[in-house]
């Protein structure tokens, strides 16, 4: 139950939209699904004054456009995504991340915007409802942190934990931002500040109307993974997202997109260890020794009861079956939905 | 029309299945009173404290609170199952976080809550003592400072923090492992389990113009409810009439008080019908929680594999609060043994006061913790001795004549042909390893028994008009199907089928006394009572039948169908004219009744001595044998139970269907206790009260394959032969999966829940 009063407003536009929250200022909050937004104003993580529905609005479905790219509305369901033709085909580790995410009920409900926007996590104090009875976190205005006591108060290690943003990225998306300045488009990865505090860089008044993501390169292969607990309804321990791409010898990278989620305030492109396999034959030991190199890389908040050594442990494991998986995609030895790069 | 069949034994959909399945059961939550106001709690943030002072001003002035009640506003009377020593609120001091410190009552829910966070209360914080060890540690300070005064309803030995010390010895154990040739010992620990009944306990109350007091609440026995709120509020019983709606589940946290006491105060102090449903959070925090155990425990056998000696030291957290832990304590140990002949046994445990919430009773009872250590050491010894882990608990099985630890008679028994069926079925031992790489796979076995029973119980059995029957017991169906049974044993009893029976909703005007739902005893000792009530009625009509025949009794019987017939001839009356006669002519209606209480003795005083044993007569004994595959994956440690056998020696299942319902849910809730499941404190605070961060599993985590195995040694005296089923097939889970865990990696796990990061460890600590 939300306790707080607030007020509702419902435009029939996405600039309309934009122009309520840039005269609400900082005391809005758009809502899509609302399966991130409500809970949180329940635990007043966010007490937003206003709440701007974009349920009025209705999303386009997915389409491809002439250079290839695909437009997803932010207002997409996740539900819509897992069972489009068009994303599965195209940009099937999109379709696998969105499956991961939740349970269905939720996935009926939730967007991709609000997949993206989604708050950061934190087991302590932020998503309970103690902060009825205990001095609110730095990341609610407060003036401590219990996790971690000795951090500042510009420093909150909260844990950002979509499961599309790894795969927007290693896909190289962009997203498409309504503002008071018009449109803009900007690498899915700009959408984050690092800071647990204010996860997102959005101006006010800002508002994501799109997903693009561009056509798969030749030779292109993913590899897809969320460690969590528990097989449903479950966020994840780490989310393990590559895209790369191969030589015509079929064995060397040309190129690759290794991602990180769910261990840290953002999610984290291991750019040392894409480099180190730019160049390289991909065989079975060059893979075991990214998939170290990735976990050296990565260094993960621990949280939700992980230690940061098991969070590495893992990493290292899954990552190895994801490189595996995406070169094998990448030479068209992998599994029937190799990704795309026929169309 | 089709021939009559015996209603027991038959997987008869359950009586309420429409109500449910469309949707239109009516839960706590969903009853409404006309004027009904709404309640809401503030609770402690605190582990420890004194409360110096309450400024409730603020509350009271936002419109529509009708009513603040804080611990200034009760007198000091007690409850408690073995020892009263809690109120309905704190009064004076906090014990824990999340203890209910004041009550709201106001127009809707929002207000209510929105006001429960505007009492401000003035605390001054305590030391606090957060594990048993603290608690035990010399100056520790004292979570009740007068336990010594407080009403005990057994002998207990109490010292300090340490509330309850039970002692239980049979044989000469020293002795005995001197005479061993091999030995093992260890340590072992369980965590606190949430019993995550998908319905959050909540109560309403109203006061009738008389001034009595009307209560629903979700709960696993009105009379429970009664005596709690009485006792707790001074209120004399009669002023009380407690009554269930539909229960969405009890695992022994809705046996005791939950809110009731405090939604009848709101409800007398207001005048006004008030209901409060807890959220998810607040029944984390202050409902109540299985007990964390330590567990050391030590057991001997000779080269051959007959046990010799075992020798049992339990540590109980108890939390802030005595509720059923004395009991947990005493039975944990009775069942500390196990279910083998092990001629000497010594077990010594105490349960201590800490500031965490009050642990109690859950399915299982204590029973599921030292089976977790025990049944691993039977494994180790069958191991270190190269006899088959099966094959050792069959030669060392309880036989049929022996008698329980501590001297109990056992009357059924059917463990030995458990372990026979799970063998069988499984493929012990003949089953190939499925390999996969990355994969380990092992299988495990556990034994145990537990018991159905314990204290009172009645039943009454109308005729109606027309012949039909109303059946009254007061035992309420938390949805495991109590009902559906009970009219089955009806039914049967009276040759009619379960629609000429219906089965009254439990209600302490209405219906005779009934200790509860728990214990896994509604249907041996409740069903005991339906029979013996049935019965009755049979006898009043053949009495009746024979004065409208002219003959004698003994010369008419019940006939299949709701008939009665003159032996030896066709002549039959339908029991609709026994009715109307009884009714209109002779006799009065028939109406026939059974009161019983469990008594056999515990404790045979020749055989064994027991000291601070807060229940002498427990009940009688079914068991059970498990067999699990589980697979390990080699490099995330994480373990999965993919394919389980479990056998359960009920008696007699009066319905199969619902019998391995039981079997089921107990498996899957004994998986969330061995896997995954675990409350985490951080400091005084629940740091994981939501079903997110609690891992209770999920459809896709319990096995695709559960075999439930049902086997029958009837019980005696239990009606039709049956006896419990409720709890006993979560009690060897831990040990199992713990089990199969060694025999896939090589590894003992001596704590619970086994995460993949225990696995895991435990893997790499033994390369
Ligand atoms: C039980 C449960 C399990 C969950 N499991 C997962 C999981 O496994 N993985 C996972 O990734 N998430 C999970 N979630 C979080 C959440 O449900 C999803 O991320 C979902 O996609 C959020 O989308 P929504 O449309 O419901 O967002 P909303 O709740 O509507 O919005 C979330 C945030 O994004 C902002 N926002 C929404 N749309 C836009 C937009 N177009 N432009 C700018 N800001 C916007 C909102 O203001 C809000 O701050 C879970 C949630 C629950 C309740
Ligand atoms: S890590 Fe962030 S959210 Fe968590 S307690 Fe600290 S400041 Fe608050």
């Amino acid at each position: 139950m939300i306790l707080y009063d607030f007020d509702l407003e419902r435009p029939n536009t996405l600039e309309e939209a934009s122009a309520l929250l840039r005269d609400k200022g900082a005391d809005a909050r758009v809502l899509a699904g609302g399966t991130d937004l409500l809970p949180n104003m329940r635990v007043e993580v966010v007490r937003p004054a206003t709440v701007v529905s974009l349920g009025a609005i209705t999303p386009r479905d997915p389409v491809r456009e002439t250079d290839g790219t695909v437009r997803i509305d932010a207002l997409t369901r996740l539900a819509t995504l897992e069972g489009s033709d068009l994303i599965r085909a195209a940009c099937p580790m999109l379709a696998e991340a969105a499956h991961r995410v939740a349970g269905n009920q939720i996935r009926q409900m939730g967007t991709l915007g609000g997949n993206l926007c989604q708050e950061t996590r934190c087991l302590y104090y932020n998503q309970k409802h103690d902060y009825q009875f205990k001095a609110p976190c730095y990341k609610r205005g407060g003036e401590v942190c219990y996790p971690y006591p000795n951090n500042d108060r510009d420093t909150c290690w909260s844990v950002y934990m979509s499961d599309t943003a790894p795969a927007l990225i290693a896909l190289g998306a962009e997203v498409e931002i309504v503002g008071p300045g018009g449109t803009r488009r900007q690498p899915v990865e700009q959408l984050f500040t690092g800071s647990g505090l204010t996860p997102h860089a959005l101006g006010a008044g800002e508002i994501l109307s799109a997903v693009l993501v561009p056509p798969a390169e030749p030779r292109f292969g993913w590899g897809y993974h969320k460690s969590s607990r528990r097989g449903g309804l479950e966020f994840g321990m780490a989310v393990m997202a590559v895209g790369l791409t191969l030589d015509g010898d079929g064995a060397t990278c040309r190129g690759a997109r290794m991602v990180i989620g769910a261990v840290r305030e953002k999610p984290i492109r291991l750019t040392a260890t894409e480099q180190a396999m730019t160049g390289a034959k991909l065989d079975e030991a060059k893979i075991a020794e990214l998939a170290a190199a990735a976990a050296k890389e990565i260094n993960p908040l621990p949280h939700h009861g992980f230690t940061k050594s098991y969070i590495r442990d893992n990493i290292k494991i899954h990552m190895r079956r994801v490189l595996s998986e995406a070169t094998a995609r990448a030479r068209g030895t992998g599994t029937a939905e190799n990704g795309g790069h026929h169309d | 029309m089709s021939p009559y069949k015996n209603q027991v034994g038959q997987s008869i959909p359950k009586v309420d299945v429409r109500e449910k399945v469309t949707g239109r059961a009516a839960y706590i939550a969903d009853l409404s009173r006309p004027g009904m106001l709404h309640g809401a709690v503030l609770q402690s943030p605190y582990a420890h404290a004194r409360i110096k002072g309450y400024d409730t001003s603020k509350a009271l002035a936002v419109p529509g609170v009708r009513c603040v009640l804080t611990g200034a506003d009760f007198t000091e009377h007690f409850m408690g199952a073995f020892i009263k020593d809690e109120g309905p609120i704190a009064i004076g001091k906090v014990r824990y976080v999340g203890e209910p410190v004041a009550v709201v009552a106001a127009d809707d829910e929002r207000t209510a809550r929105r006001a429960a966070r505007l009492i401000e209360v003035e605390y001054e914080e305590l030391p606090a003592v957060l594990t048993p060890e603290e608690a035990l540690a010399p100056g520790a300070p004292l979570v009740h400072e007068d336990l010594a005064s407080y009403v005990k309803v057994f002998d207990a030995k109490f010292e300090g923090n340490a509330f309850s010390c039970t002692d239980l010895s049979e044989g000469d154990v020293d002795k005995a492992f001197a005479e061993c040739d091999v030995v093992v010992e260890g340590t072992y620990e369980t965590q606190a389990q949430y019993h995550l009944s998908l319905e959050p306990c909540g109560a309403l109350a109203e006061v009738d113009a008389n001034g009595r007091v009307h209560l629903w609440s979700a709960n696993q026995s009105v009379f429970r409810v009664q005596a709690n709120v009485c006792e707790s509020l001074g209120l004399p019983m009669s002023k009380l009439h407690s009554m269930t709606p539909k229960v969405g589940a009890g695992f022994g946290n809705k046996m005791e008080a939950h809110i009731q006491p405090l939604v009848v105060a709101l409800a007398l102090k207001v005048q006004r019908p008030v209901k409060m449903i807890l959220s998810r959070e607040e029944d984390f925090e202050m409902v109540r929680a299985r007990h964390p155990f330590k567990i050391r425990i030590r057991t001997g056998a000779r080269k051959d594999g007959t046990l010799l000696a075992r020798e049992v030291e339990t540590l109980l957290d108890g939390g802030a609060y005595a509720d059923d832990s004395p009991g947990v304590l005493g039975y944990s140990l009775l069942m500390a043994r196990g279910p083998y002949t092990i001629p000497n046994t010594r077990c010594f445990g105490r349960v201590v006061y800490t500031n965490k919430m009050r642990f109690g009773a859950f399915r299982g009872f204590g029973n599921g913790q030292v089976a977790f250590a025990g049944e691993q050491q039977i494994d180790e010894i069958a191991h270190r001795l190269g006899i088959d882990p099966l094959e050792m608990r069959l030669r060392n099985a309880m036989r049929i004549e022996e008698p329980w630890f501590g001297g109990q008679q056992v009357n059924s028994n059917g463990l030995a042909e458990c372990l026979e069926k799970v063998r069988e079925k499984s493929g012990w031992g003949r089953r190939a390893r499925p390999s996969r790489p990355g994969v380990k796979v092992g299988y495990g076995v556990a034994a145990c028994a537990h018991i159905s029973g314990l204290l009172a119980t009645s039943a009454i059995v109308r005729m109606l008009e027309d012949g039909s029957f109303v059946l009254s017991t007061g035992a309420t169906d938390i949805g495991q199907g109590s009902d559906t049974v009970l009219t089955q044993i009806c039914a049967d009893a009276l040759k009619v089928t379960v629609d000429n029976v219906v089965c009254a909703t439990p209600d302490t005007d209405g219906s005779p006394y009934n200790w509860g739902t728990t214990a896994s005893r509604v249907t041996y000792t409740t069903g005991r009572a339906v029979a013996g009530a049935a019965e009755d009625v049979g006898r009043q009509i053949k009495e009746a039948a024979a004065k409208m025949l002219n003959c004698p009794v003994g010369d008419v019987e019940l006939r299949d169908g709701g008939f009665i017939g003159v032996k030896g001839s066709n002549t039959t009356l339908p029991y609709a004219a026994v009715a109307g006669f009884t009714h209109w002519a002779s006799g009065g209606p028939i109406v026939g009744s059974k009161s019983l209480i469990y008594d056999a003795p515990t404790i045979d005083p020749r055989r064994a001595v027991a000291i601070g044993l807060p229940f002498t007569r427990i009940g009688v004994f079914s068991f059970n044998a498990l067999v699990v595959e589980v697979e390990i994956d080699e490099v995330t440690g994480k373990a999965t139970v993919a394919r389980a056998w479990s056998a359960v020696d009920v008696g007699k299942a009066i319905n199969p269907r619902l019998v391995e319902g039981q079997i089921e849910g107990g498996i899957v809730q004994g998986l969330g206790f061995a896997l995954t499941e675990e409350m985490v404190w951080d400091g005084g605070r629940l740091a994981n009260p939501t079903l997110m961060d609690y891992k209770a599993p999920g459809a896709v985590d319990v096995p695709y394959e559960i075999n439930s195995i049902i086997v029958e040694h009837p019980e005696p005296d239990g009606p039709f032969g049956a006896k419990g089923v409720g709890e006993i097939s979560l009690v060897s889970v831990p040990a199992a999966v713990a089990n199969a865990i060694f025999d896939a990696a090589g590894v003992r796990l001596h704590k619970l829940p086994m995460t993949p990061e225990r696995v895991l460890t435990a893997m790499l600590g033994a390369d």
